[in-house]
């Protein structure tokens, strides 16, 4: 499990990433998390509406309620163009994380 | 096929939920909707429709513990509302300079010298809130709004007790022209800092891309 600021830090540039690839819902958000991350994150509901509420908030993505596979109302959220832009900074700062421990650790896993 | 017993299962759910102060229609309607999806979820895990509801409130959790997440969210202004304070206060900021300009212009019962310094004064209240606003990357970013707000609060509280400085000990004793620099200085400039502030701070933090999320 990943300890509660590495989860806080996260959660934003992973629902901007979900979202970049089209809209999706609160439940199929956490399920994918939990699946690429092989369960070993998993948000809880609690946890998930506040950030994308804030997010909406922010600007960065937009909702709609819609109609769920079994006709049932549900609110989907898309990607807004300044999402896009939060997304491209978060990834760059991502990126450079990653690329630090990649190299630090290259050694012990190679 | 809607299932009545799922049903008023899930409309007991949300009298707790309000009863816990979860708002509704949101974000108690979309908390339903991922209720029910959580239940269509774990049926077709094969568990029956009761043991996927108690699975699935467990998980979505106690409401007082949400309703105390969505505050954290409720506690922030949006985008949209925060670009509107900001306008707000700079136009009330410059509208209020015009106005006191007027009044200065008009003055010729004051010394130059006073009214040099009323317009320094001026310039100060409507110069500092304007740097707040657009020169905030020269603000430290503060993330936690509870310090944001103790430093804004100090502000307003040192503030205060400069005016009661003012009122007793420099106010009494000078004429009209030498009050109006007073009050300038004394009121009005300090409260353009204090703008100035409060602006620079916000928005240097809101600026700053990379979020703690509320978890």
């Amino acid at each position: 499990m990943l300890t509660k600021e590495l989860v806080a830090a996260s959660t934003e540039p992973m629902i901007l990433s979900i979202l970049s690839e089209g809209e999706s819902y609160g439940y199929a958000l956490i399920q994918e998390v939990k699946r690429l991350s092989g369960d070993k994150i998993e948000w809880t509901d609690g946890m998930l509406y506040p950030v994308l509420h804030r997010m909406e908030a922010e600007g960065w993505i937009e909702a709609r309620w819609g109609k769920s596979e079994t006709g049932r109302k549900r609110k989907y959220y898309s990607l807004k163009q300044e999402g896009k832009k939060a997304l491209k900074i978060q990834r760059e700062q991502w990126a450079a994380v990653s690329g630090v421990f990649k190299q630090l650790w290259k050694e012990k896993y190679a | 096929m809607p299932n009545p017993n799922l049903d008023q299962s899930i409309s007991e759910w949300r009298q707790q939920m309000l009863a816990a102060g979860v708002k509704s229609p949101v974000p108690l309607d979309e908390l339903e909707s991922h209720l029910r999806d959580e239940i269509e979820q774990q049926t077709t895990k094969g568990l029956n429709e009761a043991e996927a509801f108690r699975a699935a409130v467990k998980n979505i959790g106690q409401g007082r513990a949400l309703k105390t997440e969505f505050k954290k969210v409720g506690r922030t202004m949006s985008v949209r509302e925060w670009k509107g304070f900001q306008v707000l206060m700079l136009s009330f900021v410059t509208l209020f300079s015009f106005a006191v300009a007027r009044l200065l212009g008009h003055r010729r019962d004051m010394a130059s010298g006073q009214l040099m310094l009323g317009w320094a004064a001026l310039v100060t209240f409507l110069v500092l809130p304007w740097i707040g606003c657009l020169g905030y990357r020269f603000f430290p970013i503060i993330r936690s709004k509870r310090t944001r707000d103790i430093i804004i609060g100090s502000g307003g509280v040192l503030i205060a007790l400069w005016w009661i400085v003012m009122f007793n000990f420099i106010l009494s004793g000078h004429d009209m022209g030498g009050i109006l620099v007073i009050i300038l200085w004394g009121f009005v400039a300090p409260v353009g800092a204090l703008m100035g502030l409060a602006l620079g701070l916000e928005t240097a933090a809101r600026k700053n891309v990379i979020y703690h999320a509320g978890v």
